[in-house]
């Protein structure tokens, strides 16, 4: 089982990505999927912060809008 | 006068972009315009602007103060976005408030790219509305 979960303000700001179990390279080519499909701002946000949660509960906050 | 500010390589497909702004003049009333080739914004006075747009939302349609914003087509594809300081809530003016049609267009595009995504790559997707303005979607698949 393969789960996603992406948080969306309506007000603007960062959309959140999160995936849960998912371990190793598999995790990262996951969310750096969909984060570049999201996309980022480039000129706001140079960098998206990459960084483990918890074991095993990889988070992603992708760039502002 | 607001100078227009340019978000860069963040609106990477097209398809999700026009439904955002479909989905924007169904939610509002409004109306935007395609040009296959770019064509200049006007600003707050009814100003031409230097900056250019393929899909545009007029300035009428965004509130009195505001400049027309609008998204232009890059090289690559992908599109960048223009929209005013004050329109984006940047300034002393603007008070830290987006404008509200701009953000409806901005998380629309989010929610559509989450959805062609998953369509794409065989999750399914449930969604619930969050106490803090939110909308969570959950991508779900079994391999």
């Amino acid at each position: 089982m393969v789960k996603i979960t992406v948080k969306i303000n309506k007000n603007g700001g960062a959309a959140v990505v999160e995936a849960h179990g998912i371990k190793g390279t598999g995790c990262d080519a996951l969310l750096n999927a969909l984060t570049r499909e999201l996309g980022t701002i480039v000129e706001d946000t140079p960098t998206a912060e990459y960084y483990e949660a918890e074991p095993g509960e990889m988070v992603l906050e992708s760039g502002g809008w | 006068m607001s100078k227009n500010r340019v978000i860069k390589a963040v609106y990477k497909s097209e398809s999700a972009l026009r439904q955002a702004l479909e989905d924007a003049c169904a939610e509002f009333g409004i109306v935007y315009e395609y040009h296959p080739e770019a064509v200049n914004l006007n600003g707050d006075r009814g100003d031409v602007r230097a900056e250019k747009a393929n899909y545009i939302i007029r300035r009428k349609y965004l509130g009195s103060a505001a400049n027309d914003m609008g998204f232009e087509k890059q090289a690559d594809g992908s599109f960048d976005m223009i929209a005013s300081d004050f329109d984006m809530g940047k300034g002393g003016y603007a008070g830290g408030s987006k404008n509200a049609k701009i953000a409806f267009v901005e998380w629309r595009y989010q929610y559509n790219q989450v959805q062609e995504y998953a369509w794409q790559n065989g999750f399914t997707v449930s969604e619930v509305e969050t106490a803090d303005g939110c909308v969570e979607l959950a991508l779900e698949r079994a391999w």
